[in-house]
């Protein structure tokens, strides 16, 4: 079945262009809104099964996607929602996933010109997550001090990987480890992280915004 | 000061030098006729020329001394009348008949100098009535007896002014003129111990030598009278009397001169004017040093076009105090005349001028120094804007590009992995293309960051510094705690001195850690970056350095660079959050 989509953003001519980029591969493009208000009237007349929100537009300028975003994602538990942003902010991802990590994507702005882009958003839009690899780094290299839940460097590029989306294999492929091996550190990182008991599919992304929370 | 003011006219001095000359040349004249007339003892001359003298000398000092207090002036009358008085004895009928105008010349002059000693004038409508009553009756009689006294009756020069021998008439008057005398007497006595008895201490302090010459001279020649000419007491009274009248303008001079040891005034206007509230007390300060309540102090103000005192009202101007270009700066105003020492006064206004302007020039540097510092404050915001808005234009426009570029590369890349045949070459370009562009945008990235990071306008300082560190090669611990809503120019202020900090640190320190500390104390910011590197910063040096200092100056905070207690660097802000 198709996917319905809408996009926000006040840069006309990105909005276009992904929309045409979208469309190409096989999304419909139902509606895109210039700003926040306009977005919410849309979701809430159409019922999307995914909104691309960039996080800067008017009035302001600063911060009315994300709170767009997260309106969203209380109203309509089922339109699942995708940032996109010039900067990454661990805070930001935060309050964007809140307490439930489905249907959520935050990326840098630019991944959309990605190889991976398409992947990012078909996870999304599938219910699953996709957080930009550099939110882990950002945070990784912020979190200094508190000794506890303390990682590996091996088991912080896979969090990292696990944080983007990826299943156990890709992260095997792409470390070159077995399955096996990358299986023993998703244990290991649950471990650290007291998330030992929770369902598999939150858990992995659970797993990122805790060790990004323990900061 | 302006001299003009402080006498009675420009013709003041013109008047002295006159009363100077006139006085030298009669008193010249007087002591000459007194020695070839014969009839006097020697003693009698020499003290006569003496008092005479004295009184024209200490009138001069007296004047240039308190160039505004006539009391100079009437002194130097009253040598010039005594001198005067002894015209008569000329045997020259010219100067005889002239000299019987003068007879009794010096009483309505001292009467006139007693009531107005100390402060130069008549104070009262009782003393002008009893001065002028003086006059009107001492030159009635004089006029009387010039037109009616025929000296050749007693052997004396010819009488060039006589209208009629009227002996009778003459005899009339005399004895009204004694009873008048004894009644101008009662009054002088009475009013002048009244005035003592009123007077504050610096006024008895002028009176007291005056009034105890009076005093002496005055019992001696009462008992003169008494005991009469040929009483074995007289020789002893009669010099007595004397000597009195010829220390007398001594007594003048020393009372009209008494004033507090300059020094004293001085330093008790010194320390006072030293002291905090100075300007706001300083006419009190003025008012107590020179013991005058009545004194008024106005500040210049050149929109009430006039003098101006601490409750609003205009002060006329008695004395100018000017600042060293000559523009006036207040006024000094006082009821009495001031009769302290004219050096005394002007040390007082020079003073006061000082304070004046002491003040004035304050109240510009601080005008100054605000105006200076909002347009320091405006500049700084002005750049931050400018930086914003070059962010944003760039978002808006060349990163748009870019990515819409990007993306369409992508496009294309997607469309050309669909077809049925393809040129690994056109493959490797499209795929050099897309990294290229990336490159590119990174680049624009970095650059519009480093302009102005949407970050800290978006998210604010915290995640802006977290940024910072994540952008970072080496490890930058960033420690926050839960700040207030900043201020745009602070919290951008803050984010470029961690940021400036933090390149240095890496660039020039080598520092392998570095930590940023942002804490809120109650109206102020304080930002910190501790690192570790080899330290030797340069506080001065660098532009870098040279215009945070400026940036955080601005905002009136302050920025230290100093070696840390473990070695390594700290950089300190501390930037003030509320308006000033």
């Amino acid at each position: 079945m198709t996917k319905r989509v809408v996009l926000a953003d006040d840069m006309t001519l990105f909005r276009q262009l992904l929309a045409q980029y979208l469309t190409g591969a096989g999304y419909h493009v139902v509606g895109q809104a210039e700003d926040g208000k306009s977005l919410r009237d849309m979701v809430s007349a159409l019922h999307p099964d995914l909104a691309v929100v960039d996080i800067r537009m008017p009035p302001a300028g600063r911060l009315e996607g994300l709170e767009t975003a997260v309106w969203l994602r209380a109203r309509h538990p089922g339109v699942a929602v995708l940032l996109l942003s010039e900067y990454l902010e661990a805070a930001h991802l935060a309050t964007l996933v809140g307490g439930q990590a489905t249907g959520v994507g935050y990326l840098l702005k630019n991944r959309v010109s990605d190889k991976d882009f398409l992947a990012a958003v078909e996870r999304v839009a599938g219910g699953g997550c996709a957080v930009d690899p550099e939110v882990v780094s950002l945070m990784l290299a912020t979190r200094r001090r508190d000794g506890s839940a303390d990682l590996t460097p091996r088991e912080r590029e896979v969090l990292a990987l696990m944080a983007e989306g990826w299943s156990n294999q890709a992260i095997a492929d792409r470390l070159h480890l077995t399955p096996k091996t990358v299986e023993t550190h998703i244990r290991s990182i649950f471990q650290s992280l007291g998330l030992a008991t929770e369902a598999e599919h939150h858990r992995r992304v659970l797993a990122v915004l805790t060790y990004l929370r323990s900061t | 000061m302006d001299s003009a003011r402080r006498g009675d006219g420009g013709w003041t001095p013109l008047l002295v030098v006159l009363l100077a000359a006139v006085g030298v040349v009669i008193g010249a004249v007087a002591v000459t006729l007194k020695v070839a007339d014969g009839s006097h003892p020697w003693s009698d001359t020499v003290l006569s020329g003496l008092s005479g003298s004295l009184f024209l000398l200490a009138g001069v000092v007296t004047h240039l001394r308190r160039p505004g207090n006539r009391t100079g002036l009437l002194m130097m009358v009253v040598g010039v009348a005594f001198f005067a008085e002894d015209l008569q004895l000329s045997t020259d009928p010219a100067v005889f008949s002239a000299g019987l105008l003068f007879v009794h010349a010096s009483t309505p002059a001292i009467v006139h100098l007693v009531l107005a000693f100390p402060h130069g004038r008549l104070p009262t409508t009782a003393a002008r009535v009893l001065t002028a009553t003086t006059y009107a009756v001492v030159y009635g009689y004089t006029a009387l007896r010039v037109l009616t006294y025929d000296s050749t009756d007693f052997h004396r020069p010819e009488n060039l002014l006589l209208a009629a021998d009227r002996p009778d008439l003459l005899a009339t008057a005399t004895d009204v003129l004694d009873a008048v005398g004894v009644l101008i007497a009662a009054g002088v006595v009475l009013t002048l111990v009244r005035r003592f008895r009123a007077a504050d201490p610096g006024l008895r302090a002028a009176l007291a030598p005056v009034l105890l010459i009076a005093f002496i001279g005055g019992i001696a020649a009462l008992a003169g009278s008494a005991v009469g000419g040929r009483h074995s007491l007289y020789p002893v009274l009669a010099p007595v009397y004397r000597v009195a009248f010829c220390a007398w303008p001594l007594a003048f001079l020393a009372g009209a001169l008494w004033t507090r040891p300059r020094r004293a005034v001085i330093a008790d206007l010194l320390i006072a004017a030293g002291r905090p509230d100075a300007t706001g007390g300083l006419r009190d300060t003025l008012a107590v040093a020179l013991r005058d309540p009545s004194l008024r102090l106005g500040r210049w103000r050149p929109d009430a076009g006039g003098f101006v005192d601490d409750r609003g009202a205009l002060v006329s101007a008695g004395t100018v105090l000017r600042d060293r270009e000559g523009r006036p700066l207040g006024a000094l105003s006082r009821t009495e005349v001031p009769w302290e020492d004219v050096r005394t006064a002007e040390a007082v206004a020079a003073l006061a001028a000082l304070v004046l302007d002491n003040e004035r020039l304050a109240v510009e540097a601080r005008e100054r120094l605000a105006e200076v510092r909002a347009s320091r404050a405006r500049l700084v915001s002005a750049a931050d804007d400018e930086r914003r808005r070059v962010e944003r234009d760039l978002h808006d426009g060349a990163q748009q590009q870019l990515v819409v570029l990007a993306l369409m590369l992508r496009m294309a890349r997607h469309r050309f992995d669909e077809l049925p045949e393809r040129d690994p070459v056109l493959a490797d370009r499209l795929d050099q293309c897309a990294a290229r562009l990336d490159e590119a945008l990174a680049a624009l990235r970095e650059l519009a960051h480093g302009i102005h990071p949407a970050v800290l306008t978006e998210a604010g300082l915290v995640p802006a510094l977290g940024a910072l560190a994540a952008r970072s090669p080496r490890p930058v611990d960033v420690e926050a705690a839960d700040l207030p809503d900043l201020p745009a120019p602070v919290a951008a202020t803050a984010y470029f001195v961690a940021a400036e900090a933090v390149t240095n640190a890496l660039k020039h320190a080598r520092a392998e850690t570095i930590r940023v500390a942002v804490r809120c104390e109650p109206g102020t910011l304080h930002v910190s970056v501790h690192d570790d590197g080899v330290g030797g910063a340069d506080p001065a040096g660098g532009t870098g350095l040279v215009g945070l200092r400026d940036r955080v100056g601005a905002l009136d905070g302050t920025l230290e660079i100093r070696g840390g207690p473990a070695g390594g660097t700290v950089v300190h802000a501390a930037l003030p959050l509320e308006e000033r």
